[in-house]
């Protein structure tokens, strides 16, 4: 039985498009083969594969040229069937497998890209999230611009500048967003009480979001909201307690 | 979805279909070349092609991405096969022992393709079967009678292939695939602080697909934030 495979022996291949390209499968096929081997490196923080640029224009030049070929065939056909504008039986094979391998490749290019836009999304938040706990632990740090389109490294969060473009512009938009909704948080509910230790003696005092009233007194625990304690934790007056025992 | 990789990758199964008539341009879907070369030979001169193997004759048999024969099915261009490894002998063999069959050997998406397959061959004989069932009687032919039987037939193997793969994915195979992800420790996704347990599950894992490797990967790593949660998570409020 005949295979239906890529006719690279064919005498007029230099000529003419492959029937079945296979640039979009090996496109995807490399993606899963990058993905697999940064899977087992750390579950945490998303990592983002090489782009392979080489692939994705094979992919594109292997569009294209299904495109004119198929441009070229119905022009062929129009010319020969003058008075029936409809293709003839055995033309219509052709034409609909022409038509199935451009949506082919553009749904391989598509899912590709997708697949990685979903990965600096990822770790677009987890950065956030990273630089959001730094900054109630007290130290300091925030986020900028250059971090934003970064990776952990301090490397571009990839080759591709649409892709570095894409991630500073996700950063800006969340930011933007968690400023004037409310606050984001990637941690599940129960992280929006923290565990804090008051340093100093401060006395009873009116909590600024949640209005209730405490008294702070030095060496107290104390289990808060923490959009009450943000300010707080900066000052230095109070500092986060993880509830193990500790010998003092 | 259409963003999922895994599902287009496994419509990249070749399968094995037969035309129904002359298809114009596609000679290059048949390597060999031969007969439709014959044939240009004996058409004579008053049908002359442009180029050579530009036409792939009535009844030739060629093997056809599932993506690229989807539409030619439902118009009943072609008659679909089943691929080797999804026929009959194939299917006894799986329904005999499905726990040690490498089905990873045949396709790496084996469920998600056969899946595909026999969903597209039921929609095409349904939407076949409706097409020459509105043909006026007098138009059936021997051809058109030999080929409804076809579609019965094909269509009987694709609901066959159906019990196939889900006793196949649903019985013995999947109780292993809990067991050793549950008692094997840490997996290639997890930090791998299983401990006592740390097997080497590589050989069991090359004979996986990919559904059940992910199966096996997502039970892998509950146990690991299990361990990791009794050791460090269990604190005072």
């Amino acid at each position: 039985m005949a295979v239906a495979v890529n006719n690279n022996n064919s005498s007029n291949s230099s000529n003419r498009v492959q029937l079945l390209p296979n640039s979009g499968r090996e496109l995807l096929l490399d993606l899963k083969r990058s993905t697999q081997q940064n899977v087992g490196n750390n579950k945490e923080v998303p990592v983002l594969p090489t782009y392979n640029n080489k692939l994705v224009q094979s992919c594109l030049q292997d569009l294209h040229g299904t495109i004119q070929e198929l441009e070229l065939k119905t022009r062929l056909q129009q010319q020969a069937r003058l008075n029936d504008p409809k293709p003839g039986m055995s033309d219509r094979p052709s034409i609909l497998l022409h038509d199935k391998t451009i949506r082919r490749h553009k749904q391989c290019l598509l899912a590709y890209h997708h697949y990685r836009m979903e990965i600096i999304k990822n770790i677009q938040r987890s950065k956030m999230a990273a630089n959001d706990m730094t900054m109630i632990g007290g130290g300091g740090g925030g986020a900028n611009s250059n971090a934003a389109s970064s990776n952990g490294n301090g490397g571009p969060i990839s080759t591709n500048a649409q892709e570095v473009d894409f991630a500073h512009q996700y950063s800006s938009l969340r930011e933007q967003y968690s400023n004037s909704v409310f606050e984001l948080d990637v941690l599940p509910p129960t992280s929006h009480m923290v565990q804090v230790r008051v340093l100093q003696n401060i006395g009873q005092i009116v909590l600024p979001d949640s209005g209730r009233s405490i008294s702070m007194n030095k060496g107290s625990c104390l289990f808060l909201d923490r959009a009450d304690v943000t300010d707080f934790l900066r000052q230095g007056l109070v500092q986060l307690y993880d509830g193990e025992e500790v010998d003092f | 979805s259409y963003y999922d990789i895994d599902g287009i990758l496994a419509e990249e199964e070749l399968i094995p279909c037969t035309t129904l008539f002359e298809f114009s341009h596609l000679g290059d879907l048949d390597p060999d070349g031969t007969h439709h070369q014959q044939q240009q030979n004996q058409k004579g001169q008053h049908e002359q092609q442009p180029t050579v193997g530009t036409f792939l004759p009535e009844n030739s048999r060629i093997k056809i991405p599932l993506w690229a024969v989807e539409k030619w099915a439902m118009l009943g261009f072609v008659r679909l096969q089943l691929p080797r490894h999804y026929g009959r002998r194939a299917r006894e063999r799986y329904d005999a022992d499905p726990g040690d069959a490498n089905l990873r050997k045949r396709n790496e998406r084996f469920f998600l393709s056969g899946r595909r397959l026999v969903h597209l061959i039921e929609q095409s004989s349904t939407e076949v079967a409706k097409a020459i069932a509105k043909l006026p009687r007098r138009n059936s032919s021997n051809s058109m009678i030999r080929h409804t039987q076809a579609l019965k037939q094909v269509s009987e193997e694709a609901r066959s292939l159906r019990r196939t793969l889900l006793q196949t994915y649903a019985g013995e195979r999947l109780r292993k695939v809990f067991d050793w992800s549950q008692s094997s420790g840490g997996g290639k996704e997890s930090g791998g602080s299983g401990g006592d347990y740390e097997d080497d599950v590589s050989g069991y894992l090359n004979q996986l697909t990919e559904m059940e490797q992910r199966l096996y990967y997502a039970g892998s790593s509950a146990v690991t934030d299990l361990e990791e949660w009794k050791l460090y998570g269990n604190r005072r409020l």
